[in-house]
């Protein structure tokens, strides 16, 4: 075998690889003996069709499927020999395919993207501020009733109640921008917990005060997203009209019923229904469930220094075919969000060319990312393991209610999205790896945010 | 001219033919069972350009076939084997 490596670019690479006449005759001959038996020619018997014959009646070309195994074979040889590390699906050039012949050297090319050798900085005993954290009486407190809050059930308000934070309105609204109605801007018994601030800014705080049977009107300013169809996912009142940004709006509000939500005692009974022996035990479990949220808040929110570092420090470029990729996972998942909730991509107003261009940065950023870890993982020795592997699909197959045994079919029929997926995997223990070694400073208080703090927990990763 | 083009009904391309002609260039044809050999050596001469150096024929019976209850007979037919001078070819055999 012969290859000649053409450098495109630092990163592309471009194979010119010959397959040797004896293979290319030796596979075509093989393929014409298979051939033989199976097809049937007036005059000979099954398997007695001379080849001469069988040639021009069917021509070589008609093999494209032995050719591309053989230039599957022999791309992987070449890598092999020259050392190259392809970072994605390669290019093969098909073109070749309609000019074989028998009696030749069989010569094609491929072009790959190759990942550069990236020369890692320190990644070891980076240091960062860690936050401690424990949780308070008073924010275990407040977790109770919430949790009480959660489990309890609706009375209804005497009639005379006035409206008041943390009640349950029903309600019918009509809302209209001058004269005009808002599309979608009205609604029948419309339920709103006030003070959770689903509806516009400053809707609910209007409603307080109002007693049930009352019809007022209540004006707010529409906000800026309103008119961004993709934002009126999260919007329970969803419009379209108004181009200013602050529009006025007014609702024509009928308040036909105020609850209120009554707890539940917090006993024995309830921690028993929660598989706790006694309301100790309930704290307890509570305690520890925070803990670890905010404890794994915590980790993302390193990780996510950790990778932002890393990427600053290493200057690189990444390949495009790479980029490319990120950026189709990240559009593809933006669509399946927008379908998840409810929506028609197309009537989202989500535009898949102005999202390409806008988050082409994030996509290099992440690809950078990636691909340190990548390479301190190799360095590390982490690989994937079948055990990984396994959990991946146990993982996805709980997510999607699927068999396990579908998943992982599904998986190794696609190699771009197990490459991913495998991909994903290995750097989630790179990172893993990275943070383990990390030293932290344990503080009470980041200096951007102010949350729970308090003594110390120590634990590594 | 027409004739002579009416004589060779078709070549015969089977697997004795095509051993015939790798062994001894001799080329095969289903030919009309009125044509003499003559007739044969002229048309094949005149319509493919090769020199014919003899001629064998041989009448091959139609075969016994039956539908059910009704019996029936293939067409008769005669075949001739043309033995042609060293390096004549005929294109027609050297491909189907």
């Amino acid at each position: 075998m012969q290859v000649e490596v053409e450098e495109l670019n630092p990163q592309k690479k471009k194979l010119h690889i010959t397959i040797p006449e004896e293979v290319v005759s030796q596979k075509v001959n093989d393929a014409y003996k298979i051939l033989n038996r199976q097809i049937s020619m007036p005059g000979f018997r099954p398997g007695k069709i001379p080849q001469h014959i069988l040639e021009q009646q069917v021509p070589i070309q008609s093999f494209s499927n032995l050719f591309q195994d053989l230039m599957q074979d022999y791309y992987e040889q070449a890598l092999r020999e020259t050392g190259l590390e392809p970072v994605s699906q390669p290019e093969i050039d098909h073109s070749q395919l309609t000019d074989v012949r028998k009696n030749a050297p069989f010569k094609f090319s491929v072009v790959l993207d190759v990942r550069k050798r990236i020369e890692l900085k320190n990644y070891k005993g980076l240091k960062f501020k860690k936050k401690e954290i424990v949780i308070t009486d008073e924010q275990l407190e407040r977790a109770l009733e919430r949790f009480t809050m959660m489990h309890g059930h609706t009375e209804p308000w005497e009639d005379d109640h006035p409206a008041e934070m943390g009640d349950i309105a029903v309600l019918d609204f009509d809302g209209f921008q001058g004269d005009e109605p808002l599309e979608n801007g009205s609604s029948r018994d419309y339920e709103v917990r006030l003070g959770e601030n689903k509806m516009i800014p400053g809707f609910e705080e209007q409603l307080v005060g109002h007693k049930v049977g009352e019809e007022f009107e209540a004006r707010v300013v529409l906000p800026q997203q309103w008119n961004q169809k993709l934002r009126r996912v999260s919007m329970p009142v969803p419009g379209k009209e108004g181009e200013a940004p602050d529009d006025l709006a007014t609702f024509k509000v009928r308040l036909k019923d105020l609850q209120k939500r009554v707890p539940v005692p917090l006993d024995d009974y309830l921690a028993k229904k929660e598989g706790c022996g006694s309301v100790d035990d309930l704290r307890r479990k509570l305690k520890a469930d925070m803990q670890n949220f905010a404890l794994q808040q915590e980790e993302l929110r390193i990780k996510e220094e950790i990778f932002n570092q890393l990427v600053k420090e290493h200057d690189l470029e990444p390949p495009e075919s790479l980029v490319d990729r990120e950026l189709k996972f990240m559009i593809e998942g933006m669509k399946f969000q927008i379908e998840e909730s409810g929506m028609k991509v197309e009537d989202s107003g989500f535009d898949e060319e102005r999202a390409r261009e806008e988050w082409k940065n994030r996509a290099i950023f992440n690809t950078r990312g990636y691909s340190i870890l990548e390479a301190i993982a190799q360095k590390e020795g982490i690989h994937v393991t079948q055990q990984d592997m396994e959990e991946e699909y146990r993982r996805l197959a709980e997510q999607t209610g699927q068999k396990i045994e579908v998943v992982r079919n599904r998986m190794l029929a696609y190699p771009e999205t197990m490459q991913q997926t495998t991909g994903k995997i290995l750097g989630q223990k790179a990172m893993n790896y990275i943070y383990s070694n990390c030293e932290f400073e344990y503080v009470q208080n980041l200096p951007e945010k102010e949350e729970e703090s308090g003594e110390g927990n120590k634990r590594s990763a | 001219m027409d004739e002579l083009y009416r004589i060779l009904e078709k070549p015969l391309v089977t697997e004795k033919s095509t051993l015939l002609l790798q062994e001894g260039n001799r080329v095969t044809f289903r030919v009309r069972p009125t044509a003499n050999k003559i007739q044969i050596k002229q048309a094949v001469e005149k319509v493919f350009n090769v020199t014919v150096l003899s001629v064998n024929t041989l009448n091959v019976k139609g075969k016994h076939r039956r539908f059910g209850k009704h019996v029936g007979k293939s067409q008769d037919w005669k075949k001739a084997v043309l033995l042609l001078k060293e390096g004549d070819k005929i294109e027609l055999f050297e491909g189907v």
